[in-house]
């Protein structure tokens, strides 16, 4: 019988139902994007503080999209679940990995700035930062796509990933500060992504007449 | 007939294998309300491709045989049924699929 049900299967099917939406990636793509508009800002001379407030307000606004998409169009359509403790523990997993990931990035920042004043021979203090960047960013989002069983973060790693590099390649080579480009690009890949996946959910599953006639059942 | 005698001995588990759940879209329903905690309707009807309707007579049945409960709760304003299989029922579903796999295991080529 283990043969004719595939526990592992029908389990995995469930759970990848999770993020078949696309309302995740569009939600990591406006963050990148947020990125991009600050850089924009930076560029056209608004102060640091309100390029800060208006990421920090991008990235609300973000987080209300995916709770919003979440409630109002996704539940809705393919219904709620609660998984068992194994997918918790991996959910705890992924939650322990972004804590790490956002100490790594302070602790780089910090010693990006203290390399500033005193930097030993051997380090290019002006490529630390940059190589943090795209290490955290791979290493986050592969762990991240690998605990949640969700292979299109290796994707949203490597966009996030090549954002910085892409700066510099873009500030050494075209003399040109296209900071916006560098985020913006990457984060239009993830976003469209997200959009197309979001588009075929749609078509794909229509709100239930019986559920949308009486709340469920 | 030492054949049709082997062949009884091997079936012989058949017989005793639980209709309610032997049914193929109860099987299917039970099987993934044991994968996860519990779910909705809706996400029951998405994952196994039954209508409403059916969905609805199949867990009445499945109900009364003490296998899944029914917890209603509200999300809001509105009310949302989360379905979850009892002890009972995970216990019966674990003893079909042993009893299916050894049934299976042991039928000659």
């Amino acid at each position: 019988m283990s043969q004719l049900i595939n526990l592992r299967e029908l389990e995995l099917k469930a759970w990848k139902s999770v993020f078949q939406d696309g309302l995740w990636d569009i939600y990591l793509g406006l963050l990148l994007l947020a990125m991009a508009v600050q850089a924009l800002l930076s560029d056209v001379g608004f102060p640091e503080s309100s390029g800060m407030a208006v990421l920090i307000g991008l990235e609300v606004l973000a987080m209300l999209v995916l709770w919003a998409g979440k409630k109002f169009i996704t539940v809705p359509r393919i219904g709620r679940v609660k998984f068992g403790p194994k997918r918790k523990t991996r959910l705890s997993w992924v939650m322990v990995i972004l804590f790490i990931s956002v100490l790594v990035g302070a602790g780089a920042f910090l010693v990006a700035s203290a390399l500033r004043s005193n930097r030993p021979e051997w380090l290019n203090a002006a490529l630390f930062l940059p190589a943090a960047w795209v290490v955290n960013a791979m290493v986050v989002f592969s762990l991240g796509a690998y605990f949640l069983d969700f292979s299109r973060l290796y994707l949203v790693g490597v966009m996030y990933a090549l954002a910085v590099p892409l700066d510099i390649l873009f500030r050494k080579f075209a003399d040109v500060d296209l900071s916006f480009v560098a985020f913006g690009a990457p984060a239009a890949v993830i976003l469209i992504v997200g959009l197309v996946v979001f588009t075929r959910f749609l078509r794909d599953y229509p709100i239930p007449a019986e559920a949308a006639s009486d709340g469920n059942d | 007939m030492a054949t049709t005698e082997i062949g009884s001995e091997t079936l012989q588990p058949l017989a005793d294998i639980d209709r309610v759940i032997h049914e193929p879209a109860r099987l299917m329903i039970l099987a993934y309300l044991y994968v996860v905690e519990s779910a909705d309707f809706t996400f029951l009807m998405r994952q196994t491709g039954l209508t409403w309707g059916n969905l609805s007579s199949h867990m009445s049945k499945l109900e009364a045989a003490g296998y899944i409960e029914v917890e209603k709760e509200f999300k809001g304003k509105k009310p949302n049924t989360m379905l979850r299989l009892t002890d009972e029922g995970r216990a019966a579903f674990r003893e079909y699929r042993q009893s299916m796999k050894q049934v299976l295991d042991d039928l000659p080529d």
